[in-house]
């Protein structure tokens, strides 16, 4: 990861860790962080699970259902979010056992009949969401081309000819 | 009912509405202008890297509230009703026609010849380049003239789209960056790109977008801006066919009425009929300024067909994701050759989408995931789309609804559009023609190409008010002027005969900055 990139991530983290109460108070808090050490690479290193997990906790708390949503092109829709996909993530996490083991997310994926990563969480099993939220993400992008792309930054027009840096 | 008073009342509130105003309160300094749109101001600019945010994390809309629920066509490929428009959202795109799509009869003897020479049109996508900010750089073909470069140079290629380019000219087809509505340096008040990858909502500003032109004029206090306000009728004189009105109902539910001396539409390729159809009265029972039955006919726009091709490059999605490559070589068909006309573009294109469990049902984890992905997908991929030149036939039309209605009791309007028994002819040959095209291309660089698909949709619609000099076969004249009614002008893309080979935002704005000099006459110097 870039120096840069993962600093960016930090006041994430941190913000989670100063949110208000009952959002720290999550209690699937440290299972969410155990899990993403299992289901995300472990190249990426505990740190950096810990960053993704943190803020997919934020993702999780500041997710508002029945908000509208793009409406598309060519077939427009009036679309809004579902309800939140974390609904059912306290017990899935809970069956998972503690410590949570690779075995277990994969007996509990199959069970789920989850093949594919969905493009965003979808509620279906949180280890899926967690993968889900981690590959969409302009750091999972860049962990899979091994390239600082940065997609979700605003770069500049400057540089964009040279192939950004090796993310690894 | 409270009543308005201007000299010009123009109805919507879009791309062409923005220009209509801006070049008409230059021309004619001190002219009353009111603009009405039914949809709501997005004016706050300092929320839009929240929204861009949402957008990226949720998928949330990232115009929050820009459309009126029940006030939507069947048939229409944006839902977007509020002030700039569909350009809030577009990706700044602005090709420019070529000769052959205005010189179709007399060319190829196919459809029709649009009334205006395209000498004449240069100048004004010229003035639409300078207004809107376009950076681009020169053509390699030289059917391309130009009068005046661009008002900033290209933005510079990404390392994808130099090695796309690289790809893409091998095949023999030169490629050129597409010239695009985004300041490369300072403009107009607006800084540069940051290539923030987003241009759906650019949170900086550096693409143009129509509410910039509108917060100006407001604030020079040289319109008057009534939103959310659905104009629902025009009406006439008791004795001349010269419009009076629009009544509409604003957003208390209250009825209002604009008098002025002269009504522009710029509704869009959608509305605008529809307003002309709602207005019918007992003098014209088939709706205003549709004497001839030609309003929503013709309705046009051009098909598509995409590619995605696997090479050998290191292609990198994300870079500038909404900026891409043009060829304009197929812009031109001989008139000897069988009849097919069409652009070519590139973007960058992700590979795979990661996968959970692998072809033996093996769930996969962390590394796992990452190893998988990239022994699946080791290879770059382009995207290439043709959008290909398709002729309206008359009934391929807009009409009213009566089985569906807004909360007022308008009929909504239904758009089906149909192609011209010469365009069908020839449709097995056009898709073979692009098909090979899409083959050579992947004849370089170990190139394969993974699926083709074909646009269920005609993409940058327009039509509907066709311009034309013969009132029997058209709704107004090449300044947009309506042949039955002298002070009401159509403009922007309802009046486009066709819809091109290739995004019409551009032309819809420079045929807009000529109408405004046809409706500036109208009025005295002060």
């Amino acid at each position: 990861m870039q120096r840069r990139s993962f600093f960016q991530r930090i006041p994430v983290a941190v913000a989670a860790v100063f949110a208000p109460r009952w959002a720290r108070a999550q209690p699937i808090d440290q299972p969410i962080h155990e899990l993403a050490s299992v289901v995300l690479p472990a190249s990426f290193g505990r740190e950096r699970t810990d960053i993704v997990a943190a803020d997919f906790l934020v993702w999780i708390r500041d997710y508002k259902p029945g908000a509208e949503v793009g409406s598309g092109y060519g077939h427009p829709r009036t679309q809004v979010t579902g309800p939140s996909p974390a609904a059912h993530y306290a017990e899935q996490l809970s069956a998972l056992g503690s410590p949570i083991s690779k075995e277990a997310v994969e007996k509990a994926l199959a069970a789920a009949k989850v093949d594919r990563i969905p493009p965003r969480p979808n509620g279906r099993h949180v280890a899926a969401d967690l993968l889900a939220f981690f590959f969409a993400s302009a750091e999972g992008e860049d962990l899979l081309y091994d390239a600082a792309i940065r997609r979700d930054d605003c770069r500049g027009l400057e540089n964009s000819g040279p192939r950004p840096a090796r993310f690894s | 009912m409270s009543t308005h008073e201007s000299e010009v009342c123009i109805i919507g509130g879009g791309i062409t509405s923005a220009m209509m105003a801006q070049k008409l309160s230059e021309l004619r300094p001190g002219i009353s202008i009111t603009v009405v749109e039914a949809g709501k101001s997005i004016f706050d600019f300092e929320n839009r890297f929240k929204y861009r945010e949402r957008m990226v994390r949720y998928g949330e809309n990232p115009w929050p509230g820009d459309f009126i629920e029940g006030q939507a066509a069947d048939g229409g490929i944006s839902r977007t009703m509020a002030v700039g428009g569909q350009a809030l959202h577009w990706g700044g795109t602005c090709n420019r026609f070529s000769v052959e799509d205005l010189r179709l009869k007399s060319m190829y003897g196919l459809y029709a010849d649009w009334p205006i020479e395209w000498a004449e049109l240069e100048k004004y996508y010229c003035e639409a380049e300078r207004r809107l900010g376009v950076s681009g750089g020169p053509s390699p073909f030289p059917g391309d003239k130009r009068s005046q470069p661009y008002p900033m140079k290209a933005m510079a290629l990404t390392w994808s789209l130099e090695k796309l380019k690289q790809w893409g000219d091998k095949s023999g087809i030169p490629f050129q960056s597409t010239p695009q509505a985004k300041n490369t340096v300072a403009y107009d008040g607006r800084g540069a790109c940051q290539r923030c990858g987003t241009c759906d909502i650019c949170p900086t500003g550096a693409r143009y977008s129509p509410d910039f032109t509108f917060k100006r004029l407001l604030a020079q206090k040289k319109v008057v801006l009534h939103d959310r306000t659905l104009i629902r009728k025009l009406a006439l004189d008791d004795t001349k066919p010269t419009v009076v009105a629009a009544h509409g109902v604003d957003a208390r539910g209250e009825e209002v009425d604009y008098r002025a001396k002269a009504f522009v539409v710029a509704s869009g390729y959608t509305w605008s009929s529809h307003l002309l159809l709602l207005s019918a009265n007992s003098r014209f029972p088939n709706g205003l300024a549709n004497r001839t039955d030609q309003v929503g006919k013709y309705m046009n726009g051009h098909a598509f067909i995409q590619s995605m091709i696997e090479i050998d490059h290191d292609i990198l999605p994300g870079m500038n994701p909404q900026y891409g490559l043009i060829s304009r070589q197929f812009f031109r068909c001989s008139p000897s050759d069988p009849y097919v006309r069409h652009d070519l573009r590139i973007w960058e294109a992700g590979r795979a989408t990661p996968r959970a469990a692998d072809s033996s049902g093996r769930i996969l984890l962390g590394d796992d995931i990452v190893k998988d992905w990239r022994a699946r997908s080791p290879r770059g991929v382009a995207r290439v789309r043709a959008y290909y030149d398709v002729h309206p036939a008359e009934t391929s039309e807009l009409t009213l609804d009566a089985s569906r209605k807004n909360k007022w009791g308008d009929p909504m309007p239904k758009i089906v559009h149909r192609r011209d028994a010469a365009t069908e002819a020839r449709y097995e040959s056009t898709k073979q023609h692009v098909q090979s095209i899409f083959e050579r291309m992947a004849q370089n660089d170990n190139g394969k190409i993974l699926r083709v698909n074909e646009g269920d949709y005609l993409d940058h619609p327009a039509g509907g008010c066709r311009m034309g000099i013969d009132p029997a076969a058209s709704v107004c004249d090449n300044f947009g002027r309506t042949h039955d009614h002298e002070n009401l002008f159509v403009v922007g893309a309802p009046t486009l005969p066709t819809a091109g080979c290739t995004n019409g935002t551009l032309t819809f704005v420079a045929l807009t900055l000529r109408s405004a000099e046809e409706v500036a006459r109208n009025f005295k110097k002060v």
